[in-house]
């Protein structure tokens, strides 16, 4: 929809020329009274949540689109791109936060402060090897073989895949321990609930599992004992017990997101950040 | 992109009309019964119980960015921060969101000047943490075993964390509520957690501690579209039951009127 822009001074011209009326609206909005910004801010959101309804719901081929030409939908992009640029604003914050946390710790030398120490470290070596790596990638020597990596591509190499993929993975391996534990818990039967539950859980269980399957397969098909062959009752299960249940509880779900959204919309949300307290 | 179908727009018409007459209605006074919500009474228990150890509270909005369920996770978030406020007691909340960072930091501050002590809102107790899942996820669990929280709040939407959150807060001894609209993490809770907000439970918070008419409004509104929506999955099954046994109908219909 709209074509890039290549002048490098014309980017800048734009960028300056949005960030002074950002900064003259908000100016605007600081000083006028607060029943006056209440309204201001009311009616660009009302504004601003129109667009998406209006785009999903206007029908082709009717009075409001007679060419069957969705004049809205070409704007979806662009939205998305503004609404990603105004979040990328709040990325510098957060870092903000991240590095006066750390350096309090350090200075006040808190319990565990050499984390912070690591933190920081970490930070910068990883922010100047990923641009390094961007924008200099023979920044020492070229590689000297097809397939050869160059010190700076080695060194991404290291820290990305070697040292962050294998963190994350490593944490996410804490999750098999933790769900023994909390399994454990939750399958200890004191009550007739866990101990259906529990009987739940086993059958479903056997029924995913070569061994569950051996256990009942004398069972014969065409029996009408059939239903009781594990890996047919754990199907059972699933399917009309498991599933209407998620069913009727998403029901719930959406239906309590979508009075949220009217709410938010339409400006009657109260409480915490919506301008008035519980 | 799709685009909506007639029955889309009859669905979410009648279910958004019946949500602004319950508001509506609430509004012109008319009273308004929920019922009670277990997890959502403990919560003053948690807070109390932090406050009487002298331990910190952590509230964690899980993965959320800017979505209605995390903006549900704030307000929830806020008044737990107005009941610590008044005890002077400390509220952690850990972020993987730099949008939500913002949001959360200004509900804190604010939850504090409400309640009466600004002077005890910490900024550095709103923590950006990281954008990636399992660096937050790690992160968290360090704030929990150094800050030595004595309760934790998950409320928003949590993915494969939530049973590293949770267990590792019960290793700690500390109470534990949660609530959360993604349904595959439940039952973790359900598991790890002292108590568990479900499903509808978690949209009906707000109204509950709040007792706003708005809010009872809404809550009531969106029974109305959930017995709506019940009544239209009852007439399909009938029409698509009689549908399927048409020839046998049609052949009991001929058979009690004598073969006409």
């Amino acid at each position: 929809m709209f074509q890039p822009v290549e002048s490098t001074i014309l980017n800048i011209a734009l960028m300056a020329l949005c960030v002074l009326v950002s900064v003259i609206f908000l100016g605007i909005l600081h000083n006028v009274p607060p029943n006056l910004r209440m309204r201001v801010i009311m009616v660009v959101t009302f504004i601003a949540g129109l667009y998406y309804p209006l785009e999903f719901f206007i029908p082709d081929g009717t009075v409001l689109t007679p060419l069957r030409n969705r004049y809205l939908t070409p704007f979806l992009n662009p939205i998305g791109d503004a609404v990603a640029v105004m979040a990328a604003f709040t990325v510098g914050i957060g870092i903000t936060n991240l590095c006066i946390v750390h350096a309090r710790n350090i200075s006040q030398r808190r319990e565990g402060w050499g984390n912070s120490v690591v933190f920081f470290i970490s930070m910068i070596l990883m922010f100047v090897v990923t641009l390094a790596n961007h924008y200099a990638p023979n920044l020492f020597c070229k590689a000297t073989a097809d397939g050869m990596m160059t010190p700076v591509q080695a060194a991404f190499s290291i820290m990305f895949d070697g040292v962050y993929t294998a963190l994350n993975a490593t944490v996410f391996s804490l999750l098999a321990f933790f769900i023994t534990s909390a399994a454990y818990r939750a399958f200890r039967i004191r009550t007739a609930e866990a101990a259906l539950l529990m009987a739940g859980a086993l059958i479903v269980m056997l029924g995913q599992v070569p061994v569950g399957m051996w256990l009942t397969h004398w069972i014969p098909d065409e029996s009408i004992f059939r239903f009781f062959r594990f890996e047919v009752l754990s199907e059972w299960l699933l399917a009309n017990i498991n599933m209407p249940a998620q069913r009727g509880i998403l029901f719930g779900v959406w239906v309590g997101a979508l009075a949220m959204a009217l709410r938010i919309w339409l400006s009657l949300e109260r409480g915490g950040y919506f301008g008035r307290q519980f | 992109m799709e685009h909506a179908q007639l029955i889309h727009l009859l669905v979410i018409g009648v279910v958004s009309a019946l949500i602004l007459y319950g508001i509506l209605s609430s509004l012109r006074g008319k009273e308004l019964f929920i019922r009670r919500l277990a997890g959502i009474d403990a919560i003053e228990e948690a807070v109390g119980r932090a406050t009487e150890m002298g331990r910190p509270i952590l509230f964690s909005v899980g993965l959320g960015g800017v979505e209605i369920e995390t903006f549900q996770a704030l307000a929830i978030a806020s008044y737990v921060a107005r009941l610590a406020a008044r005890y002077r007691n400390r509220v952690i909340i850990p972020v993987i969101d730099t949008v939500i960072y913002t949001i959360a930091e200004e509900a804190l501050r604010e939850a504090y000047a409400e309640a009466g002590h600004p002077e005890a809102f910490r900024p550095e107790d709103v923590r950006f943490l990281s954008g990636s899942q399992f660096a937050y996820a790690s992160g968290v669990i360090g704030i929990m075993n150094r800050e030595r929280v004595a309760a934790n709040f998950f409320f928003g939407p949590f993915a494969a964390e939530s049973l590293i959150l949770a267990e590792t807060g019960q290793s700690i001894g500390a109470i534990q509520i949660a609530g959360t609209a993604s349904i595959l993490q439940v039952p973790f809770f359900i598991a790890a957690c002292d108590y568990t907000i479900i499903g509808e439970e978690f949209y009906a918070a707000s109204a509950y501690l709040s007792r706003d008419p708005i809010h009872l409004g809404s809550v009531v509104g969106q029974d109305y579209s959930k017995i709506a929506l019940a009544a239209f999955t009852l007439a399909g099954m009938i029409v698509a039951t009689l549908a399927t046994r048409w020839a046998e109908l049609n052949g009991l219909l001929k058979f009690l009127t004598g073969g006409q």
